[in-house]
């Protein structure tokens, strides 16, 4: 078992499959499949985030795509939306990242574009 | 006696049949006595016998076109046709019969027949379930799960009544997709992604609705279900289900710390509570396979309390349903939960009729009594049905 993302012309992601395996006969299912769409198709790894496969599998395109993700023909990944103006790309993760890195001492903590930090959540409210 | 009764026929014009020159190239109600060239090369054509028959009275039917193999001759009346109130499809290309009235009982039977070629109704029940939402980031909600369309049984997806059936025409390509599981959210502030849709013929199951992600972009999206709300101040409310297909996402807690359950095609999520876990939306149970299984249910929405975060509880299988489920959020600090579980497509038909899978397609057909059951769980591509 597989999965699949369709593109759109501006590489945005459209819709994802479970399809059949790469492995599952002579086919290339990539293209089967984006012939019957006539979409551009990309295999994609469910288990895959951030380049690491969470069951040692292959981590193909460093992220699962989803919808409204952007293929990145460069980069051969896929890119979640970029959540705020100042995140930046990680290269390897291909996952955006704040220009401060949260704070490791198990609290929470949610960002401020405004002033550019972690201000801790008061779970108490 | 013979003779004065084959004069009165020649008389009142009942003998032999009266063939129209015309040539029928679209639906038509047939006269009595008369016969009729049905050209189908373009496209199916329906006839309709007479109403208020009286015994006795004769339609001829002939494809002209030679083509009903693959645009069918659909024969129907208000009355029973050999005993039984369904259509009848004729689909073999040089077809021909004649249909003769008999009584209220039986309807009309077929008087000439120019082979075998009556089959009942192409008629396929279905489920179609989408793919379901992912989950948020952190302390995220739970994600929608996948919409649920079926026609088997009583209830549908979202507490609607089942869809009717589909009438299908033998040796046609329908499409046949199943739609993936949304991934969860890769990090803070991107919520879960939506599932893709699964899709039977112009039965269009919606992707289940991502979750709203802590510690921002707190609102559920929209979908088959909703996805939950997500931690953030103010209570963000969970995606809208689609109609006749899911339910609601629950709203986050409007304290802090209480993420809502997604969406479930049985039921909504559950509302955030803080420091509670709360159940995501109920499945539905469809006996299409012979048994009757939970499809789609909703992710459950997380929570901590305080600094002392929730682990998470796994929901079995038959808590979430075997398909089309939304993901559970995780309950843990800056974590990645799972995506949302795929879809599937299920048809369900009489056993008179044989099934032929695309390539692109992974299905499999087991028998319930009289019907085949074909279960599709990957790929994209057509289908057809043909007599067995």
């Amino acid at each position: 078992m597989a999965h699949y993302a369709f593109l759109n012309m501006q590489n945005i992601v459209t819709e994802v499959i479970v399809g059949k395996d790469e492995t599952d006969g002579p086919t290339s299912w990539e293209m089967h499949y984006g012939n019957i769409r006539e979409q551009v198709c990309k295999r994609t790894s469910y288990n895959t985030r951030g380049g690491v496969h969470s069951e040692d599998g292959t981590p193909f395109r460093k992220n699962y795509a989803g919808i409204g993700y952007t293929y990145d023909y460069a980069r051969d990944a896929f890119i979640p939306p970029k959540p705020y103006t100042s995140w930046t790309l990680n290269e390897n993760s291909c996952l955006w990242e704040a220009p401060v890195a949260y704070p490791d001492d198990g609290q929470q903590y949610t960002w401020n574009e405004e002033n550019q930090q972690w201000d801790l959540v008061d779970g108490t409210n | 006696m013979a003779l004065t009764k084959l004069t009165t026929d020649l008389i009142d014009g009942s003998l032999g049949t009266d063939w129209q020159t015309a040539v029928k190239t679209a639906a038509f109600t047939a006269t009595a006595g008369e016969g009729y060239f049905v050209n189908t090369t373009s496209a199916a054509i329906t006839v309709t016998l007479p109403s208020s028959p009286t015994t006795g009275d004769e339609v001829s039917i002939v494809d002209y076109g030679l083509n009903a193999a693959t645009n069918n001759i659909t024969i129907t009346s208000s009355d029973n046709i050999e005993g039984a109130a369904d259509d009848l499809t004729l689909f073999t290309d040089k077809v021909s019969k004649t249909f003769v009235y008999s009584d209220a009982t039986k309807g009309w039977l077929i008087a000439n027949d120019s082979s075998d070629t009556s089959v009942p109704p192409l008629t396929v029940d279905y489920l179609v379930v989408a793919g379901g939402g992912g989950a948020g980031f952190d302390v995220g909600g739970g994600g929608g799960a996948g919409g649920l369309r079926t026609s088997y049984g009583s209830t549908s997806g979202g507490g609607a009544s089942a869809e009717t059936s589909l009438s299908l025409i033998a040796a046609t390509n329908y499409t046949v997709t199943v739609g993936a599981g949304g991934g969860s959210s890769g990090s803070s502030g991107v919520k879960g992604a939506n599932g893709s849709n699964s899709i039977f013929s112009t039965v269009n199951s919606i992707g289940g609705g991502g979750a709203g992600t802590y510690p921002s972009s707190g609102a559920g999206k929209n979908g088959g279900s909703g996805g939950g709300g997500a931690v953030v101040s103010g209570g963000p409310a969970g995606g809208s289900g689609t109609a006749n297909q899911g339910y609601d996402g629950g709203s986050a807690s409007s304290t802090n710390y209480g993420s809502g359950g997604g969406g479930g095609a049985g039921g909504a999520g559950a509302n955030g509570v803080q420091g509670a876990q709360v159940d995501g939306g109920l499945p539905l149970a469809v006996s299409i396979t012979g048994s009757s299984v939970n499809y789609a249910g909703g992710g459950y929405g997380n929570a901590d309390s305080g600094s002392v975060y929730a682990t998470g509880r796994n929901k079995s299988n038959t808590q979430l349903g075997t398909y089309g489920f939304g993901a559970n959020g995780t309950g843990l600090p800056n974590a990645n939960p799972n995506g949302g579980n795929a879809g599937v497509v299920i048809l369900r038909y009489s056993n008179t009729y044989t099934i032929t899978i695309g390539s692109g397609l992974t299905g499999s057909t087991a028998t319930d009594g009289s019907d085949k059951v074909t279960t599709f769980t990957a790929g994209t591509g057509t289908i057809t049905l043909g007599a067995a």
